[in-house]
């Protein structure tokens, strides 16, 4: 397909705050490409540079590879839809619509024309931000249109795009589709601000070709699987999601390339199609989650205060790149008390 | 359900009254007082007679008066589209600029109100004397001739009238533009407006409020302006305002004055009345 819309290495300060520090994006020709990240990130601040409100400070902005970093907004190819929908209050619903065709330089006829279809098709009514989106793909779909999304809603990023740029303080922490973002995440921050997650840490003590032995203060030696190559001594961290850890009453047999540890139920949460268990093993406290599949011949759920084992292999772990103890706070787990 | 009879409630009354009382008090009354004068007889002696009389408006039959008129009219409407042209950039850079800043400037503008304004209008005197540094800057430079004056012609009465009124003109659009949704206008860009357009067709009609302020705040006084086409303006600047000064201080024919003033009043309030006339029908 290739590249539409190239950041190379953007960066926007405001005074001595850097909004957008040293980006490089690639957004493919006909894609979804949402910037997922917390408030204050920089998001809108990118995109305005898309549009050509705002100017980067250094760096450059490609449309097809042509370098349009110094274009103003109305002389790009490049739309923008405002998240206040801003709609011009001194002029009719009519006008407004026209606004756009008529500076095109449409002649007064197809302005009309177009105006009076539109105007069947966008009853405004107060779901209009769904109908949008539901607007946004059937246009998508039938001309094969880019989108860049901008939204702080992990889900909806999830759920229409084909990629996303998960941000974090003006910098890009990782991009890739959201099967790639949620399961193989590179940083704590891409870990935890996606779903929720455990984090363990640990020293290599025999690295493997495949899998490695690492030993974790307070819980014991756990396999992990080599996404990186490590080396014996090596200070690991390790993602691993709730879904992913298995809770069982009876110890399981588990073959040299999972784990299986030992530990007590300290919070139970039903939600309906699944539950969520804290359990205390050693020193840790990991976060388990546990589909009900059949109703009442699935086994007895564990409860509070139960002895339990939790198991999961080593390919369900993550080995990060990247690792800071703030990124903690975005996790949902209960305090302990 | 009881239903409220359309008309005031107490309480709004109670809101409108101090500012009805003001209006009825120092508007309305004034107004009736010089209407009537209008109708009195002029004493030889000045002052106002007992009975009514048709003199003084006839008075305004006075074939001086169309070619006053009209001076008074472009003067007053150069002067209030220059305040506009000047007040519209300010307010807009007013309205763009962070609040700490925005406020300074503010100050800067209304600065000048803290000296009496006849007093600045004497620094003008001043600033434009023939003699003045202006003007010997001027003629350096050959922008100015050797008999040219900056002093004393209608040219000076329009920059210093701007000068006066532009604080006046700049608050009312800054207030609107204070409340305009900027990103409207990166909207207009992004459908294809340039700078320019975008501002015309979507800054403008949104401070459409603002500018009407303006504009009534500087028109109106100027139509009745005397003061500075007096101090810098010469024999053939006089607005109906010094026509109407003269009439009074000089003349003490306080009648042909009054018929003056009521006129001047009619002639500015009459296209007023018949516009809401119409918007009300429409
Ligand atoms: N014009 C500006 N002047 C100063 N600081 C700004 C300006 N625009 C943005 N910022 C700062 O840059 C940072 C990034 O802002 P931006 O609007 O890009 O965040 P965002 O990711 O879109 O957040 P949100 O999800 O809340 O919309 C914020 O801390 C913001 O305060
Ligand atoms: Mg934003």
């Amino acid at each position: 397909m290739g590249t539409l819309l190239r950041f190379e290495n953007v960066t926007r300060r405001f005074g001595d705050f850097t909004a957008v520090d040293d980006v490089t994006l690639d957004v493919e020709k006909g894609e979804t490409f949402s910037l997922l990240g917390p408030s204050g990130c920089g998001k809108t601040t990118l995109l305005r540079m898309a549009a050509g409100f705002d100017r980067p400070d250094s760096g450059r902005i490609l449309l097809d590879g042509r370098d349009i970093t110094h274009l103003p907004p109305d002389q790009r190819p490049v739309n923008t839809v405002f998240q206040s929908y801003a709609l011009f209050p001194h002029l009719s619903v009519r006008d407004n619509i026209a606004f756009g065709p008529k500076l095109k330089g449409w002649s007064a006829a197809e302005v009309k024309r177009e105006t009076e279809r539109m105007l069947e098709l966008a009853a405004l009514d107060l779901k209009l931000r769904q109908r949008l989106l539901v607007e946004l793909d059937a246009i998508h779909d039938e001309v094969g249109i880019t989108f860049l999304y901008v939204t702080h809603d992990q889900g909806e990023a999830m759920s229409i795009s084909d990629r996303i740029a998960v941000m974090n303080r003006g910098v890009i922490e990782q991009t890739g589709k959201p099967a790639e973002i949620y399961e193989t995440p590179r940083s704590s921050f891409v870990a935890a601000f996606i779903g929720d997650t455990n984090f363990l840490d640990g020293r290599v003590v025999e690295s493997g070709g495949r899998f490695s032995r690492c030993a974790i203060d307070g819980l014991g030696e756990v396999v992990i699987d080599n996404d990186r190559a490590v080396a014996a001594g090596e200070v690991v961290h390790v993602s691993l999601r709730p879904e992913k850890i298995v809770v069982m009453r009876e110890k399981p047999e588990v073959g040299a390339d999972a784990n299986a540890v030992r530990g007590k139920v300290e919070d139970v949460i039903y939600f309906g199609s699944h539950t969520r268990y804290w359990v205390r093993c050693g020193e840790w406290r990991l976060c388990a989650e546990m589909q009900h599949r059949r109703f009442q011949l699935d086994e007895k759920a564990p409860a509070w205060g139960d002895e339990v084992w939790l198991s999961w292999h080593a390919n369900d772990g993550f080995l990060l790149d990247r690792y800071r103890v703030e990124d903690e706070a975005l996790l949902t787990l209960p305090d302990e008390d | 359900m009881k239903t409220e009879k359309p008309g005031k409630s107490k309480g709004e009354w109670s809101a409108t009254l101090p500012s009805l009382l003001w209006l009825v008090v120092f508007v309305l009354v004034p107004l009736l007082v010089i209407f009537v004068i209008a109708f009195r007889p002029t004493l030889p002696e000045g002052g106002v007679g007992e009975g009514w009389s048709l003199e003084a408006v006839r008075s305004l039959a006075d074939p001086a008066y169309p070619l006053l008129l009209w001076r008074t009219l472009w003067i007053s409407a150069l002067t209030t589209a220059l305040c506009l042209g000047l007040g519209l950039p300010v307010a807009f850079c007013l309205a763009r600029l962070s609040p700490r800043w925005r406020g300074l400037v503010l100050l800067l503008i209304v600065v000048p109100f803290w000296t009496n304004f006849v007093i600045r209008v004497f620094a003008w005197q001043q600033l434009l004397h023939a003699e003045g540094w202006v003007a010997k800057t001027l003629r350096a430079l050959h922008l100015l001739g050797e008999n040219d004056r900056l002093l004393g012609n209608s040219g000076a009465v329009v920059v210093v009238s701007v000068y006066t009124f532009l604080p006046f003109a700049i608050l009312p659009l800054f207030a609107a533009a204070e409340k305009f949704d900027f990103g409207l206008l990166d909207a207009a860009r992004d459908l294809g407006a340039g700078a320019f357009r975008a501002f015309r067709s979507v800054f403008i009609p949104g401070i459409r409020q603002g500018l009407i302020t303006a504009f009534l705040v500087v028109f109106i006084p100027m139509l009745g302006s005397y003061v500075v086409p007096d101090m810098v303006g010469g024999a053939d600047s006089g607005m109906i305002g010094n026509r109407i000064a003269q009439r009074n201080f000089n003349d003490r024919n306080l009648p042909a004055a009054a018929a003056l003033s009521g006129a001047l009043t009619l002639l500015v309030l009459g296209p007023m009345l018949i516009r809401r006339k119409r918007r009300e029908s429409a």
